[in-house]
């Protein structure tokens, strides 16, 4: 009997116990030394198995693998991320994600390519995070492409622009670079992309459509909107849907007055209050998606430090502290690193006013570490170039 | 603010000229506070800070969450012969704290200016660990004096050594006598029986064992939870059951075994050599040490980590193994992809693995770049695995360094495979071994397709026939633990 055929018949006796089946072979002893094992036909199988199981787990040389790999990526001419960088982006992904959308756009106009063992755990960040697409796209390359046309997953990071958007991409087969090369388009000549998009449209097929309406409603453009309406009669029910949507938008942005200058609305509110405000915070807030000019960023950090001040003497306990906690850290956030010197001197006259350890109202340190943070990590990008 | 630390007076003294932040985060007792530390490591909530190169000492007052700051001393040790000497004076119990990682972070970046003179709380921290070191010297001169002059008490002292031994010798034998019968009763009615039964059962017997001090065996008896909910469990538990019955009758005879297979019994029943008797008894090997990987396992009352080395001169391969309760630092700060110059002893077994380390000359860490392993094939692999499986029954896997590994995308995450492109072969890439779970198990796939980009790379792993579980991966000159 060979091994592997021992070792069958081993397990489907264990299976149903040496009580109820016997042993086959039982007196042989198969090379165990004699003691009480060799008696008991339980502990006799477990020898046995002990034996018969070994090339079992030895286990057989490795398979060959038939010669062809699939292409690797291909390579990119990039400086690579300095050290410093990265730990940095550990940092971020760590503990401060809110600073990744912040620090991407500074890698990609420093022109750095980063280690390539960062791309999963960003490229997972980007599937709900879509604001950082973009800029992430660029800053992957070629590896981030290479990661998802090997694995099928992260698909969408195939129509993003790329760097250089090739003319090629438009006219071949693939609907993700095609929809990739107008997305780059978008980034040099938008009227360009415009036009191409409501030129192709009447030939394309859903899945194209949906990929180019999307870049639509990323480019929202008022001019778009009767071409938009005029896709609501698309064969397509996700067609209509979208565009449906992105009419309303489109009508929205239209009917809407200019948005405001951020300096002159911050200083119309502050004096209209006489300080800060339900009305300050809401605008405040409503307008993180960009970074501040440093004179209304100014004008916000002074009005806490006087609203910490008056609440100091009051003493009293209302929304607007919590308001202005919020307000604060929006400027940290939001503010250029370059306010961060002003930050640092009103830290050292409140250290020198709170002689008696009262807390102070407005935490300047913590917005001087984060303001400190941004500045450094901006400073460690330093162009490529 | 003054610049840095004189780097040559620091050249001098054998200290480090500065940690990097690697070797920092390896220090932190889990990642939550090797987080908050990465918080406190800027200049902001930081007063008072200075280092003195020559001493090893770095200092500092952090702004808490209280209205005193609080007051950290570090003292790194001459040469990393040992792990840093931590004081804070917030109420954390975990060591090192999070100000004490902030503020090696700090001074790894360069803020922390040297100092000549010390600040009086810290001479006097100083003052106060010299005195106790003092006296415990004193103590143990006293005692080893004693003992020295009266051979009696030195005798009285090996006998109760002795008798220790003996009776943790007898109650592991009584608790294998029990195992056995277990064994026995389980396979007379039917592993079938035993599917059925629950955990519970087992995990009273594991306790049974543990009380019998022979916590390897309980350890394996924990797993055969595991081998009864695989596809092939009847298979699966009937070969642990054929090794646990393989381990009752090694150490039964085990003074008849030749000494390197009785010293992995041993092991694996759970009674472990020290440091010292390692150092005593083991064989001693010096060379540079390439870190190739590290792994830190959690167990319920401990955390164990293991870390991987490989001598530059030969290729042999060495374990380090450090325990440490949750909360408290593992001292192993070794990045992956540090060379470590040093002396090692190797604990004697039938197949010499883990090692301790001697004398440690240097950590060299300077740049992030790594050099690249010595790295074989496959076959390689497979033989050095059946050669380890014919002196040591019980193993599992073997640590192993494929020169030039490619992973293959396959249809299902379980699918993938590592191709070997110098030696032709292939197996499967194993991500899910210890129990990793599948959102890590993902991790270390897509980690190592991206580091190597598809290029052949050299890749440290554990290997077993059923796969190989990757660890460390070499690209572009650094070695990336996934």
């Amino acid at each position: 009997m060979n091994s592997a055929q021992d070792w069958a018949e081993l397990v489907s006796v264990a299976l149903v116990g040496t009580d109820r089946r016997a042993v086959p072979g039982h007196d042989a002893g198969a090379g165990v030394s004699a003691d009480q094992s060799s008696n008991d036909p339980a502990l006799a199988l477990l020898s046995r198995a002990a034996v018969a199981g070994l090339p079992r787990r030895v286990g057989a040389p490795p398979e060959r693998f038939d010669g062809a790999l699939p292409a690797p990526a291909p390579p990119d001419p990039r400086p690579l991320l300095p050290d410093a960088a990265a730990r940095r982006l550990r940092t971020i992904l760590d503990s401060y994600p809110k600073y990744l959308p912040e620090w991407l756009a500074a890698v990609r106009a420093a022109g750095y390519r980063l280690p390539a063992a960062f791309a999963p755990a960003l490229l997972d960040l980007a599937r709900t995070n879509t604001l950082i697409r973009p800029d992430l796209a660029l800053v992957l390359g070629p590896i981030g492409r290479w990661l998802a046309a090997s694995t099928g997953a992260w698909r969408y990071i195939l129509r993003e622009a790329r760097e250089h958007p090739d003319p090629a991409d438009w006219t071949g087969p693939d609907p993700d670079a095609r929809i990739a090369y107008v997305a780059g388009l978008y980034r040099t000549d938008p009227q360009a992309a415009r036009e191409l998009i409501q030129s192709a449209w009447p030939a394309e097929r859903t899945p194209v459509k949906l990929g180019l309406l999307a870049l639509l409603a990323r480019h929202p453009d008022p001019r778009d909107l009767p071409f938009v309406q005029s896709l609501a009669r698309d064969s397509s029910k996700q067609v209509r849907d979208e565009s449906t949507l992105l009419a309303g938008g489109l009508q929205r942005r239209r009917d809407r007055a200019e948005r405001a200058d951020f300096t002159a609305e911050v200083a119309r509110l502050l004096a209209s209050a006489r300080g800060i405000s339900r009305d300050l915070h809401n605008f405040v807030m409503s307008r993180t998606d960009e970074p501040w000019p440093e004179d209304g960023a100014r004008l916000l950090l002074d009005s806490l430090v006087a609203h910490a001040a008056r609440a100091a003497q009051s003493d009293r306990v209302d929304w607007s502290g919590w308001i202005a906690e919020q307000i604060q850290t929006a400027v940290a956030d939001q503010a250029p690193v370059s306010l961060r010197d002003r930050v640092s001197g009103l830290l050292a006259e409140q250290v020198a006013a709170t002689l008696d350890g009262a807390p102070p109202r407005i935490d300047l340190a913590a917005m001087l570490a984060l303001l400190d943070f941004r500045r450094d990590m901006l400073a460690e990008l330093e162009s490529a170039h | 603010m003054a610049g840095p630390i004189n780097p040559s007076a620091a050249n001098r003294t054998g200290i480090p000229a500065r940690w990097t932040a690697a070797q920092i985060h390896a220090l932190a007792p889990d990642a939550a506070s090797q987080k908050a530390g990465v918080k406190l490591g800027g200049p902001a909530p930081w007063s008072e800070y200075g280092a003195q190169a020559e001493s090893g000492l770095v200092w500092g007052s952090c702004k808490g969450s209280g209205a005193k700051p609080y007051q950290v001393t570090v003292q790194l040790l001459a040469d990393s012969a040992g792990p840093p000497v931590y004081a804070c004076t917030c109420p954390s119990r975990k060591f090192p704290c999070k100000h004490a990682l902030g503020l090696l972070l700090l001074w790894s970046a360069g803020t922390v200016p040297e100092s000549e003179v010390l600040p009086p709380r810290v001479e006097e921290w100083l003052a106060g660990r010299r005195e106790r070191a003092e006296r415990s010297e004193a103590r143990k001169a006293a005692q080893a004096a004693a003992q020295a002059d009266d051979p009696e008490a030195a005798r009285r002292a090996n006998q109760a050594t002795a008798r220790r031994a003996e009776q943790r010798a007898r109650r592991i034998s009584s608790g294998l006598d029990d195992l056995e019968l277990w064994l026995r009763d389980q396979v007379r009615a039917g592993l079938t029986g035993l599917k059925g039964g629950g955990y519970r059962p087992i995990d009273d017997l594991a306790r049974r064992l543990v009380d019998a001090q022979a916590p390897g065996v309980a350890g394996r008896v924990r797993e055969l939870a595991s081998c009864l909910s695989a596809e092939d469990w009847p298979e699966r538990t009937l070969t642990e059951f054929a090794l646990l019955h393989l381990l009752i009758q090694g150490w039964r005879h085990r003074d008849a075994l030749p000494a390197p297979l009785a010293a992995t019994v041993r092991r694996r029943i759970g009674l472990s050599l020290g440091a010292a008797e390692i150092a005593a008894a083991g064989e001693h090997a010096d060379d540079r040490w390439l870190v190739l990987g590290s792994r830190d396992r959690i167990g319920d009352k401990l955390i164990e980590r293991r870390v991987w080395l490989q001598g530059e001169s030969g290729g042999r391969l060495a374990l380090l193994l450090t325990f440490a309760p949750p909360g408290q630092s593992l001292g192993l700060a070794l990045p992956v992809g540090a060379v470590l110059d040093a002396d090692l002893a190797f604990a004697p077994d039938a197949v010499p693995l883990r090692a301790v380390v001697v004398e440690q000359k240097a950590l060299l860490t300077e740049s992030a770049q790594s050099p690249a392993p010595h790295g074989g094939t496959l076959e390689e692999a497979a033989a050095a695995f059946a050669a380890a499986l014919a002196a040591d029954p019980w193993t599992a896997a073997v640590p192993v360094v494929v020169g030039s590994a490619v992973p293959l995308v396959g249809a299902r995450p379980e699918d993938w495979q590592i191709a070997d492109t110098k030696g032709g072969g292939r197996v499967p890439l194993f991500a899910r071994g210890e129990g990793v779970d599948p959102s890590r198990a993902d991790q270390i796939r897509y980690g190592l397709l991206a580091s190597g980009g598809g290029h052949p790379a050299p890749l440290f792993g554990l290997y077993r026939p059923g796969g190989l579980t990757p660890l460390t991966v070499w690209s572009e000159g650094r070695a990336v633990s996934l």
